[in-house]
């Protein structure tokens, strides 16, 4: 038992080296949510699934950002959809929603053109 | 009562057009169908896309909307999505209420509002190509 302790804490520093850890272990966590990502899931219709190329894909973004953001983010990796900008509609977990809407993790966002049921 | 249906088979019009209580005095019904001309291109069929989930949650919003709004009494939407041959049915409304004034209105407000807001998708399918429409009509 003396032998463990003498290991863990060759100094006799243990309180304080516990403190120190804590400490680090604090910063690390404040670190990792200043760059941590969520993971959403990203549904494309109609015109906006030919241009993106999928119908459901899973992105990983940074956590706390809008709907606007993660439009651009998508629209940095595929061209065309710059260009469809202006058109399109967006809904989060099924409900219309602006470009400012935060996202949260396991969110799922829909990107579509106009609608043209009926 | 609503009954919100979005379906791959084809719609069996008629058992869609008689739904009513014995309050009601009047059914309006709408039918879309698919035809074979569009901006004088000839069109061979269309596929209806839809993201269903939310299509359904929009048809169901839209629909109390209008049984708030005029007291219809039993309201009835049904939507195709897939391949819809020409001549075929891509939505059935039925309304009923107890004056024709409310189901008329109604029926005229569930379609105008559907073509502007359900997230449903038409493709049209011609001898060579095919275009996605976008609020053109």
């Amino acid at each position: 038992m003396g032998e463990v302790q003498h290991l863990n804490d060759p100094f006799g520093l243990m309180p304080q080296s516990r403190l120190l850890r804590e400490t680090f272990e604090l910063q690390q966590l404040k670190n990792e949510r200043r760059t941590a990502t969520m993971r959403i899931t990203v549904k494309a219709f109609a015109s906006v699934k030919d241009i993106l190329g999928f119908n459901e894909r899973e992105f990983d973004l940074h956590s706390d950002i809008t709907v606007g953001d993660a439009v651009s983010h998508i629209s940095e990796k595929f061209d065309d959809l710059k260009a469809f900008e202006e058109n399109l509609l967006f809904a989060v977990n099924e409900e219309y929603c602006s470009g400012e809407r935060k996202l949260r993790e396991n969110d799922v966002l829909a990107l579509f053109p106009p609608v043209s049921g009926g | 009562m609503i009954k919100i249906i979005l379906q791959k088979e084809p719609i069996d019009v008629a058992a869609h057009l008689d739904a009513a209580t014995d309050e009601d005095g009047a059914i309006v019904s709408f039918t879309g169908r698919a035809r074979c001309r569009s901006d004088n291109r000839e069109v061979r069929y269309l596929e209806y896309e839809a993201y269903e989930g939310m299509a359904e949650k929009e048809l169901r919003r839209i629909a109390r909307d209008a049984m708030e709004r005029w007291h219809a009494s039993t309201i009835t939407i049904v939507h195709r999505f897939g391949r819809v041959e020409i001549g075929e049915s891509s939505i059935v409304i039925s309304v009923s209420s107890a004056h024709r004034d409310e189901a008329f209105q109604s029926t005229r407000y569930i379609i105008d509002t559907i073509k502007k807001t359900v997230p449903i998708w038409k493709k049209e399918f011609y001898s060579d190509g095919s275009m996605w429409i976008s609020e053109r009509s």
